[in-house]
């Protein structure tokens, strides 16, 4: 009898330990139009985000639930903390910073990265941003990394967040960008000036501590013309039996000839609904690079998107989903080619076991202006069982003749031939089959820098036992 | 016909984004699936070995609710050449254990509207071949089904088009692996210009249980004008593990070096994108492999036999 390979879940107790939360914190559950103000009150909110944020409320009740993709009838609304007030304020050195906020992050290795690694750390818990702090060195090049909050009423940034705040995720996109848009919170500015490359990556990590909570941070990045930036981006949250929400919005203005290169690792807890909108404007010449780990949460739906909107842009996405016990998880990309000899690529992989089921999800839409254009897309899906599930779903929408589009998609189990010839070179069959799935996961791990390489590697700590053929 | 009412056709099985309009399409006239073949003639095919045998609708045909039961090797070809009135065409087939049945179906109408819609169960060992040639017509919409229930079932479909001034063509094909080492192949190949549009639904489903299984889905769409639309949308569904499926798809102008060699050997771009277009044309008439049909298809293209 052919006993199953058998691979074990991402170990998630680094991340599943929490404190307790103060009642008192939490500024009240659900959407009401008062919840909404009092939000606005306690962030001292300027009149147009005050009015932003009604307008965003009215339409999130006026819009339906998505009618596609995975199930989002276990998300009780009413029941979700909108808000928790923070334990302090921001703080730019970690001493400062509450006992406990900092010991979750000292858990999760923040410090240690930024001071090994990164050029600036933000560091979010529950709503709010607890620390940033950014090099004096890449400060002095006039990068700026700071909460929107502080931004926005800073007067030199007040202006440039109002004209680029939800305009390329506007509220009438969907359901959740327009909850975003009412309830947001947090999150992180960056500005990179004309001309700057930022060699060291940003970090912002954003940890949902508290039971039946919603984290709506903002992340606003502009970099400007033939600059260069790296920001990465990592979740976590403590399990527990009653749902979260994440219904964050990142929203990324490229210059020309600029490159942002923004890299994200999921590992939300396995009670999360990600319901996340991100998006980036790319002018002439400019480039985005998507790199994007989804290993948590219990229902996903993410695609970052790009606006290829200027002669020549470009944008790669390169993503890996893991799909275990109780996830259900939809990914994808879109780009949305919108000027002459605009590119894109895309290669995606997905692992499915123990029941968990992946969707990898896509649009390619190609604009009758955009000729000359290229767009590739590569797409491979991994069936680790047959309890399992992984779902393929693209759509090219081409509007031009003088296009080169190629698709490619493939699904299938680790291959005997494979797993044969590696045995036949010395490994053992769990150790072949190890080798497989990690080289099977390595367009993410590569594209990352080595530190998050390993922690994703970590993330997916595979244990082969047993499979006798 | 009601104008004022529509049903939804050619139904994607798992929807995507809304505002990419390829989860299905309206059908104006009828409100339900149903009622688009309410008072439409019956016809019940049970082939008997003599190969191939041909029905051709001509002049005042709107239609027919087919129903084949293939116990026998068959090869059967529908020849749509004429007619005034909006066509609807419904083949429900039954392949029996280790049958082989061939369906091929051949448009050549220029009327409004042009409905088919194939669905067959495939048993054991049996297999389904679907051919299809499709010219003419305002709005076409095509949609071919095999649901893979018996082992070593298999399902193999080719469609091939040409569209000009304005046509719109909808298609929707899907196999359903039920059986353990069942195989599909789905591919579509044409031509859009002059205004046209196209979408394309794909879909390889390999259901649990299904192992051993193989699927393969490609789409090769030549662009030759630049106001035309082109939407595809290949879906692979997977809830077993032992199975292999791919998807490849090719949209785009004709290959820069194909063009160049042609042009140099006298060639006109026009002449080179007539030939290109008939190609895609040919691979279908190659399957349906019947002289007469193709003398047919020939003379509505233009095309002179040798």
């Amino acid at each position: 009898m052919k006993e199953k390979t058998y691979v074990k879940d991402i170990d998630e107790s680094i991340y599943d330990f929490r404190f307790k939360e103060d009642e008192e914190d939490i500024l009240g559950r659900g959407i009401g139009a008062d919840l909404i103000d009092e939000i606005s009150k306690e962030k001292n909110d300027p009149e147009w985000m005050r009015n932003f944020r009604q307008k965003s409320l009215e339409l999130f009740h006026k819009q339906r639930m998505p009618q596609w993709g995975p199930s989002i009838e276990g998300l009780d609304m009413d029941r979700i903390v909108t808000y928790i007030r923070p334990k302090a304020k921001m703080r730019n050195k970690w001493e400062d910073v509450p006992e406990d906020v900092k010991k979750t992050f000292e858990r999760l290795g923040i410090p240690q990265a930024e001071r090994e690694s990164l050029s600036g750390v933000g560091a979010q818990y529950d709503s709010e941003i607890v620390y940033h702090n950014l090099r004096s060195e890449v400060e002095k090049q006039g990068v700026v990394y700071t909460d929107l909050e502080t931004a926005m009423r800073n007067p030199r940034f007040s202006e440039m967040i109002e004209k680029h705040f939800m305009k390329l995720v506007p509220p009438t996109d969907h359901k959740f960008a327009a909850l975003h848009g009412a309830v947001w919170s947090g999150g992180s500015f960056v500005y990179v000036p004309e001309g700057v490359k930022v060699d060291i990556p940003l970090q912002s990590y954003f940890r949902l501590n508290a039971e039946s909570a919603g984290q709506f941070e903002h992340t606003l990045i502009i970099i400007e013309k033939n600059s260069y930036l790296h920001f990465i981006e990592g979740c976590s949250a403590p399990k527990y039996y009653a749902a979260s929400l994440h219904a964050g919005c990142v929203e990324l203005y490229i210059g020309e000839n600029a490159t942002l290169r923004y890299s994200t690792i999921e590992n939300w807890s396995k009670n999360m609904y990600n319901l996340n909108t991100k998006r980036a404007l790319v002018e002439k010449g400019g480039k985005v690079e998507w790199i994007s780990g989804s290993f948590g949460s219990h229902v996903s739906y993410l695609y970052p998107t790009s606006v290829l909107n200027g002669d020549g842009a470009v944008s790669e996405f390169t993503g890996i989903t893991f799909s275990g016990d109780g996830q259900d998880l939809d990914t994808g990309a879109k780009v949305i080619h919108n000027a002459p000899n605009t590119s894109s690529y895309m290669n995606t992989r997905s692992i499915s076991k123990s029941g968990g089921r992946n969707t990898f999800r896509s649009e390619v839409i190609v604009k009758p202006q955009a000729k000359g254009s290229k767009s590739s897309v590569s797409c491979a899906s991994l069936m680790l069982d047959s309890i399992s599930g992984s779902d393929t779903i693209p759509v090219m929408d081409i509007r031009t003749k003088d296009a080169d589009i190629g698709h490619e998609a493939k699904i299938g189990r680790i291959s005997d031939e494979a797993v044969f010839y590696l045995m036949s070179r010395g490994l053992s069959e769990e150790e072949a089959k190890a080798l497989i799935v990690s080289g099977f996961a390595e367009n993410v791990s590569k594209e990352l820098p080595v530190e998050y390489a390993v922690e994703m590697n970590n993330l997916i700590r595979m244990e082969m036992v047993g499979s006798i053929g | 016909m009601n104008a004022n009412e529509s049903t939804k056709i050619n139904i994607l099985p798992v929807p995507t984004w809304n505002h990419l309009n390829i989860n299905d399409v309206d059908y104006v006239g009828a409100s339900s699936a149903e009622e688009i073949f309410e008072g439409i003639k019956k016809i019940n095919i049970e082939p008997s070995g003599s190969n191939p045998v041909i029905y051709d609708f001509d002049e005042d045909f709107d239609g027919a609710q087919i129903t084949i039961n293939a116990k026998e090797d068959s090869d059967i070809i529908f020849r749509f050449l004429k007619s005034d009135k909006d066509t609807k065409v419904k083949i429900k087939s039954k392949i029996n254990d280790g049958t082989k049945l061939s369906i091929s179906i051949v448009k050549l109408s220029d009327n409004e509207r042009f409905y088919v819609t194939s669905d067959a169960v495939v048993n054991k060992d049996a297999s389904l071949s679907l051919t299809t040639v499709s010219l003419g017509n305002k709005a076409t919409y095509l949609e071919g089904k095999a649901d893979l229930t018996g082992d070593a079932s298999s399902f193999d479909t080719y469609t091939s088009y040409i569209l000009e001034k304005d046509e719109f063509l909808d298609m929707n094909y899907v196999a359903d692996h039920k059986g353990q080492n069942t195989e599909s192949e789905i591919v579509s190949a044409g031509v859009l210009k002059e205004g046209t549009k196209k979408n394309s639904r794909q879909t390889i489903n390999f259901i649990s249980g299904c192992s051993g299984s193989k699927g393969s889905e490609s789409e090769e769409v030549l662009l030759l004008d630049d106001d035309v639309i082109n939407k595809s949308a290949p879906l692979i569904l997977c809830t077993e593990e032992d199975v292999e499926g791919e998807h490849g798809a090719s949209i785009g102008e004709p290959d820069e070096d194909t063009v160049f060699y042609l042009k140099s050997r006298g060639l006109s771009l026009e002449k080179i994108h007539e030939m290109l277009s008939f190609a895609k044309i040919e691979t279908a008439l190659k399957r349906i492999n019947h002289e007469e049909t193709t003398k047919l298809v020939h003379k509505y293209l233009g095309v002179e036999d040798d």
